[in-house]
């Protein structure tokens, strides 16, 4: 597959929105809800491509008055939601478009009211939620797709059961899956993009995606939607060869062995320890 | 009564408690007190065994008298901290960048000047082994002329690799704060090599770009010429990469006429055999009742107890320190023109620094 460029994005797309638009058209508020949780390069995977979510709005606001658009973002206990649009380019993408890029905080995000809870924010309670994850690979969750970044927005480090409740909550019209980059344990440019409306069932794609049973991945109930309906025209074994399987960084794992190895030497040799293993700093 | 040179730490973040801990490994050094405004950072060096810890550093320095005085602040701090600690007649090794700007960097060393003491600066990067044997080989004249050469330092700056476990720390992504980007981080680690190196360097080219929308550069690359030895060197330096340790992203390449080296190829092969052998020869010394060599596993901070170490023995002998306020100084002028040069103004506004 080539490289999705910007340029080719928002017919990419117009096309995926396509099926999907009616329904969008009667809508009174949407909120466009890329995955933002912290000021990584768009090109590791980690956070939506803000190129897509422009692309995403932009063509929403063809048929949404831009005044009944936004751009949601959540945030998390690590980054706030206020400077991430800025650090991310959000702010700078979407000035002079009539579409206003707002923080969930305020609203019950992540670091609102909503921290520790799984309080869905009103903006997404309320409003046509329009999903744009990106898709990752993640120690905790295993994988990181449309359902967990929907739960992001609501619980920073969502454990699976908050995931099952915020999908049984917030159910978005429509969600695009931004595949210009995954990552799969390291960035890759793997250049797809993929629409639906049954979030199970991209999830479920996502898994296969990544090489990863769905039954490895806790939250992720039977698919309501056959998974081949939705990647008609698109071979998923293209997909697997170009995110390479590769094993997630367990460095959190490798730093407590690393800590326990060292506490052991520190006492052997009388040598200092270094700051980082002599304990919590939790001031 | 003691002979014992009395240090002061201000600022235990993670490299001010390694100055905490190296300075009570050296001999004929005592640790008197710390100071940090955060209580968790306090009850760390409590822990480590400093009996008096302060809130705030100036507290301290009024308190206190002191030899040498550790300058491990943020660096809007470093002036108006070592201003003080020189007044009150303490000598000053202050953590990099020396300063956010000239005029703060000119301030520090009248300081110094006006209480008679000496300022040292934190540039680590002489003293990493690597760094040291490639300085070797260029002084031994065994590459020839160097026409070329390439500092490079990147790493993630103030944010972490996936998956992050802290907030992102907001005076860090303050330009008034910080003095700077990844360039006044960074970089003057660079410039203080190359200018060890090769001599005064002069300014010919700086790039300063984002990768992120953040208020500062956090990529930087700048051109510089030694008219001394003849040398162009080009300055990489960066906040976009994640650094994983002990993998780090520092390297000075020289393309000599003889042939070229890189201090990569000096590093030890694969840091994890380096440090379980530097621990088994630690354990060892325990065992026939040496001291170890601190640090030494961990290659890196082994790089700031040695220039601390440094810095202490200069000062209990009266002589010059290796690495200067004045070398510090000349880091961030540097800096400064690169700033002007690109079209960004400093983010520090001049201001005066009370004496």
């Amino acid at each position: 597959m080539e490289t999705v460029s910007e340029d080719q994005i928002r017919p990419l797309v117009d096309e995926l929105l396509s099926t999907h638009r009616a329904q969008l058209t009667g809508a009174s508020s949407v909120v466009v809800l890329p995955t933002a949780h912290y000021p990584y390069h768009p090109t590791t995977g980690q956070v939506t491509n803000p190129a897509v979510t422009e692309a995403v709005a932009l063509s929403l606001s063809e048929s949404v008055d831009p005044d009944r658009l936004v751009v949601g973002i959540g945030g998390s206990a690590w980054a706030d939601a206020e400077t991430l649009p800025r650090y991310l380019g959000y702010t700078e993408r979407f000035r002079g478009t009539g579409i206003d890029v707002v923080s969930l905080d305020g609203h019950g995000g992540p670091d609102g009211n909503g921290t520790g809870g799984t309080a869905v924010p009103a903006l997404l309670e309320e409003n046509v939620v329009v999903n744009v994850p990106t898709l990752r690979r993640s120690t905790r969750l295993r994988m990181v797709a449309g359902m967990a970044s929907l739960a992001w927005a609501v619980r920073a480090e969502p454990e699976s059961d908050v995931v099952t409740t915020v999908a049984e909550s917030v159910r978005p019209a429509v969600s695009i899956l931004d595949g210009t980059y995954v990552f799969d344990g390291v960035p890759s440019k793997s250049k797809f993009l993929l629409g639906s409306a049954d979030p199970v069932a991209l999830d479920q794609v996502c898994a296969t995606i990544l090489g990863l049973d769905s039954e490895a991945v806790a939250y992720l109930p039977e698919s309501t939607a056959p998974v081949h309906s939705m990647l008609e025209g698109v071979r998923m074994e293209s997909l697997r060869a170009d995110v390479h399987s590769r094993k997630v960084d367990a460095g959190r794992e490798s730093e407590r062995l690393l800590a326990t190895g060292y506490r052991l030497y520190s006492r052997l040799s009388g040598d200092a320890l270094p700051p980082q293993f002599v304990g919590d700093v939790d001031g | 009564m003691s002979t014992d040179i009395a240090v002061g730490v201000l600022g235990a973040g993670n490299i001010g408690t390694v100055h905490v801990q190296s300075a009570r490994a050296m001999d004929g050094v005592s640790v008197e007190c710390v100071a940090d405004t955060d209580p968790g950072r306090r009850e760390r060096v409590e822990r480590l065994g400093v009996d008096r810890v302060y809130e705030d550093y100036r507290a301290l320095l009024a308190a206190e008298p002191l030899d040498v005085v550790v300058v491990a602040l943020p660096p809007f701090l470093h002036c108006e901290a070592t201003v003080e600690a020189a007044r009150r007649g303490s000598n000053v090794f202050v953590e990099k960048p020396f300063a956010r700007t000239p005029a703060e960097g000119q301030r520090m060393i009248e300081a110094a000047d006006d209480g008679g003491v000496v300022l040292g600066v934190d540039h680590t990067l002489r003293y990493q082994p690597e760094i040291q044997r490639l300085h070797e080989e260029y002084e031994s004249g065994r590459l020839g002329h160097v026409p070329l050469a390439t500092a490079t330092r990147v790493n993630h700056g103030p944010f972490e690799p996936p998956e992050p476990s802290a907030p992102v720390p907001d005076w860090q992504l303050d330009p008034e704060a910080t003095g700077g980007g990844a360039l006044i981080d960074l970089g003057v680690h660079l410039l203080d090599v190359l200018e060890w190196f090769f001599g005064g360097l002069e300014l010919r080219h700086a790039e300063l770009e984002t990768q992120l929308n953040l208020p500062y550069e956090d990529t930087a690359t700048l051109v510089l010429r030694s008219t001394e030895s003849g040398t162009t060197a080009v300055l990489n330096c960066g906040f976009f990469q994640w650094e994983r340790p002990p993998d780090i992203n520092t390297s000075v390449r020289l393309d000599g006429i003889t042939e070229t080296v890189d201090s990569s190829q000096y590093l030890p092969r694969n840091l994890f055999v380096h440090a379980s052998k530097a621990a088994a020869k630690n354990v060892v010394r325990r065992a026939v009742g040496r001291e170890p060599s601190y640090f030494e596993p961990t290659y890196y901070y082994r790089a700031h107890f040695e220039a601390l170490r440094e810095f202490v023995e200069a000062v209990r002998a009266g002589r010059t320190p290796p690495v200067t306020g004045v070398d510090g100084l000349r880091t961030v002028e540097i800096v400064s023109q690169a700033y002007e040069m690109a079209g960004k103004r400093s983010p520090v506004p001049t201001v005066e620094v009370g004496r």
